[in-house]
């Protein structure tokens, strides 16, 4: 795309209007999220409540509210076995509230929950730090029409997590109490049933504890209490989410047709830049496709792991743009529109890529059999976990360092060639040189912009979070401001790769029909008065200062 | 006098507005709701409004008497090295000292109301309670199409819409309507303002003391989206904030059927500030939203018998001067025990000579 995108050939005046209908849409992204969504998810909180099973769980019979045993307080009960899977903590989900016993939806896309272990200080119960918690979990759910306590195993686990507890000095007293970390517990990628139960218990091993005190559950110290919450995604975030992505889905598709057209009706072969606008056009498109109407009909757990890689491969792809856009208007380098030519760079972005897509695999792939699995929980899982990130963390690091570079060097050889003046002896090569300056400026702008909102946006999530917490929590001006944050990021993302794609095609005012115009020394530049003259250009304006 | 001449009248009739701690000592050892109605009724002094709270609504009065036995139980415990050492009926003093608008009946009332509050949140969190609420929902739609779906009534649209988190607020107004009850039919008295102040500020405070913790689950775990929850702080935790304030209690006096503070000044250098003293409306002042009031100085608690009271470490101030004895006794003591992560199992029994002070 040497020279001739449509970006060039547009008039001040319409490309005003263009930029302020699109600063329009962007508003009403943000608004929509801002005043129509709820905040993006919630919880709910569930203190188990302790219950006495005497046959141990043997029966396979589900403890629930209604046929609890209650113990009030663990400390004062007295166990009649030594593997204490006569305690069974028990929480259903979701709570009765007002009277009516609500259901979870499907429009909640994910569930999942994570565990509060209470632990008092003593000086009979010694708490050992990192001790190994073992944890016999089932879950079970109910039909919506199925009876009141007709509950089915979903699944049942073995959960092993290490309890990180902390207490400081003047809390050491007996009561004092231990501030453990919490522990993701299950993560379900659909919430397909409307009743969940949970049924856990800790079981003891008394003599590998003489045996080995470092096994499961000997050092726990003195447990008082589970507590569960559970997180989901708001019903009315995933409607509004859903709608603007169905939304948008037919406009990029539209604009990605266009596109296809517009480049394919040149006599030459696209150039590597068109193409990668192509690709960048392609992800969005995959981004936008609201898959998730399939989950709220039939049961699709596999929805989060989807989601996940679909947010991956338009990151990877928007990465490989910005270093290929950058690349290809270095002006003196003969190496451009060759793929090759980038593939050092482009190894650290599939790198880092990869490395979380790994993770990723792992951790939600392995979720689709076992919710209650974690790669954090055993200590090679985290390992690797930690592996994972860090390597992506260095690529990306890599990545920008390297995109820094070519950035610079672009800027530094535009400012050579005008100081230079070199090319001003033809005017037509000078007209194309000052195109692709003028192309670069135009997305360097752009990017920083999009970059700046974005960043802007993100402090006023955590700034109406932060209110929305307070001492006393009231509505504020900014606290529907983390679904802006979402609403308004997703619709950034839209407007700018639409933007690319309208702006970076070929324009067929001068090139219908022309050659491959990439040797910067052909002449075959024809200047069309006609466009020139009646209206100002942007691209002239722009570069003004600089050239008189 | 006319203050004597009310606590002398006080004394003749049983007054209602603390009548209902004695829901503390109700018996509630039978677990079957059945018999709670009855309990009600065994209750004297109960306005008729709270009686038939109590009787509509059994299974919450339940834990309503759990969190004020706590908060007691807790009140006793804060102060038992103290003079005053939270008994709420002293032989001595002729009257109970709840009837004295003092600042032990600030924090009396103060710790009874966050007590109860704390309870009624608890069970609601456990789930043992079908009538919590959601609290308030921000932003709720009429026209939700998922709402549709189901059709009794409002509440589980909602809860698709924007979830139900609340625990906190359902304990609070159930709270404010019972423990208030009394006191709210007598707003205009300075004694029943007093009372919904503190109690306001017992629960506000409890609202305060709640903790914050977050968790992350964006794309790959990332904290891009981020969801926070409040922790209901441990009762104990709470007491011990609620015991500073009580050491901070603001005196208010009555004008006009408002209460009004001295707000003393800070930059009190020379004599001369004493001039711009402000009163400060009780009510209305955004500086005592967090503070307990009383009226009344605290009577002397040398004065009552402290005889035979056991006084720990703390006996030159328990016993007021008096002089104590020290017994040693032989108690038996659980010992070698084995413990496992709930309780103990497998104990022997030791003697254990101890040594306990008692006031003369």
């Amino acid at each position: 795309m040497a020279g001739g995108a449509v970006i060039e050939n547009l008039s001040n005046r319409k490309l005003f209007v263009i930029f302020a209908g699109l600063l329009v849409i962007q508003i009403m992204f943000f608004l929509i999220g801002a005043w129509y969504s709820p905040s993006p998810s919630s919880y709910m909180e569930f203190e188990m409540i302790t219950c006495r099973d005497e046959t141990k769980g043997l029966s396979g019979k589900w403890i629930h509210r209604d046929n609890c045993q209650q113990i009030g307080e663990l400390s004062e009960f007295t166990p009649s076995s030594f593997d204490l899977r006569e305690i069974v903590f028990v929480a259903k989900m979701p709570h009765i509230r007002d009277g009516i016993e609500l259901e979870y939806s499907p429009w909640f896309q994910f569930l999942l929950g994570v565990l509060h272990v209470d632990v008092e200080y003593s000086t009979h119960f010694k708490y050992v730090a990192n001790a190994q918690l073992e944890l016999e979990v089932r879950m079970g759910y109910r039909e919506k029409k199925s009876a009141k306590n007709d509950w089915k195993e979903l699944t049942t686990s073995n959960v092993t997590r290490t309890l990180y507890c902390s207490i400081p000095e003047d809390e050491k007293k007996d009561g004092g109490t231990y501030d453990c970390e919490m522990l993701d517990l299950f993560e379900l990628g659909s919430s397909s049933y409307p009743f969940y139960l949970i049924n856990i218990r800790i079981p003891i091993d008394q003599q590998a504890c003489q045996y080995d005190p470092r096994s499961p559950n000997c050092q726990i110290g003195k447990l008082t209490g589970l507590r569960l919450i559970e997180i989901h995604q708001n019903g009315g975030f995933t409607l509004v989410w859903l709608w603007t992505k169905t939304f948008m889905t037919p406009v990029v598709a539209a604009c990605l047709w266009w596109y296809y057209n517009r480049i394919n009706q040149l006599a030459r072969n696209p150039l590597l830049l068109e193409r990668a606008i192509l690709y960048l056009g392609l992800s969005l498109a995959i981004l936008d496709f609201p898959i998730e109407w399939i989950s709220l009909t039939t049961h699709f757990p596999i929805l989060l792991l989807v989601s996940d890689l679909r947010q991956g491969l338009f990151y990877t792809v928007l990465f490989s743009f910005w270093l290929i856009f950058a690349g290809e208007h270095l002006i003196d380098d003969t190496t451009r529109n060759n793929i090759n030519s980038y593939r050092f760079n482009l190894f650290f972005i599939i790198t880092g890529s990869s490395a979380l897509l790994v993770y990723d695999l792992v951790e939600r792939g392995v979720q689709l059999y076992d919710p209650f699995y974690s790669v954090w929980s055993s200590p090679t899982g985290s390992q690797i976990a930690y592996c994972a990130i860090f390597i992506s963390a260095i690529s990306t690091v890599i990545y920008f360092g390297f995109l820094l570079f070519k950035i610079v060097r672009v800027w530094n050889t535009i400012k050579n060639k005008r100081s230079a003046q070199l090319y001003q002896t033809s005017e037509n090569r000078r007209l194309k040189v000052e195109g692709v300056i003028y192309r670069f400026k135009f997305l360097m702008l752009f990017t920083l912009l999009c970059a700046a909102f974005t960043i802007i946006a993100y402090f006023m999530k955590q700034y109406g979070e932060a209110q929305l917490h307070g001492d006393e929590a009231r509505d504020g001006f900014l606290t529907g401001s983390t679904s802006a944050f979402f609403t308004g990021a997703f619709g950034m993302c839209n407007i700018y790769v639409l933007l690319l794609l309208a702006m970076y095609a070929p324009s067929h005012k001068h090139y219908r029909g022309a050659t491959q115009l990439i040797d910067e020394n052909d002449d075959e530049i024809i200047d069309d008065p006609s466009n020139q003259h009646t209206e100002s250009n942007a691209m002239t304006t722009f570069l003004k200062p600089s050239t008189d | 006098m006319q203050r004597l001449l009310v606590i002398l009248c006080l004394l003749c009739i049983p007054n209602p507005a603390s009548s209902w701690w004695l829901l503390s000592k109700a018996d509630t050892s039978s677990p079957n709701s059945s018999s709670s109605p009855i309990l009600c009724k065994n209750v004297p002094g109960l306005t008729p409004q709270q009686k038939r709270m109590c009787h509509d609504n059994p299974n919450i009065i339940k834990y309503l008497i759990s969190g004020l036995r706590s908060a007691l139980h807790t009140c006793e415990y804060t102060f038992q090295r103290e003079a005053w050492n939270c008994t709420l009926t002293l032989p001595g003093v002729g009257t109970s000292p709840l009837q004295i608008a003092s600042r032990e009946s600030a924090y009396v009332y103060a710790i009874s109301a966050a007590g109860v509050s704390h309870s009624l949140a608890r069970a609601c969190s456990k789930g043992l309670i079908d009538d919590c609420g959601c609290g308030e929902t921000p932003q709720s739609s009429e026209s939700l199409p998922i709402a549709s779906r189901s059709s009794s009534g409002s509440s589980p649209s909602d809860f698709v819409w924007s979830g139900c988190s609340d625990n906190v607020k359902f304990g609070n107004s159930f709270g404010r309507k019972f423990v208030d009850q009394y006191d709210r039919q007598h707003a205009t008295e300075p004694r029943s303002q007093m009372n919904l102040h503190n109690n306001r500020v017992g629960r506000r405070l409890l609202a305060n003391a709640m903790n914050r913790e977050c968790k992350c689950h964006g794309v790959s775990g990332s904290c891009v989206t981020k969801t926070c929850w409040k922790v209901m702080p441990k009762f104990d935790e709470f007491a011990a904030r609620l015991h500073e304030k009580y050491q901070l209690a603001k005196l208010v006096t009555n004008n006009d059927q408002k209460l009004f503070v001295r707000s003393t000044p800070t930059s009190g250098l020379s004599g001369r500030t004493e001039r711009y003293v402000k009163t400060l409306d009780v009510s209305t002042s955004k500086q005592m939203r967090n503070e307990l009031i009383y009226l009344d100085a605290s009577p002397n608690y040398c004065a009552i018998d402290v005889k035979d009271r056991e006084c720990g470490e703390k006996c030159a101030n328990i016993c007021c001067g008096r002089g104590w004895r020290t017994t040693r006794e032989i108690v038996d003591e659980p010992c070698h025990c084995q413990f496992v992560w709930c309780c103990e199992v497998k104990c022997k029994t030791c003697k254990k000579m101890v040594e306990r002070n008692f006031c003369l």
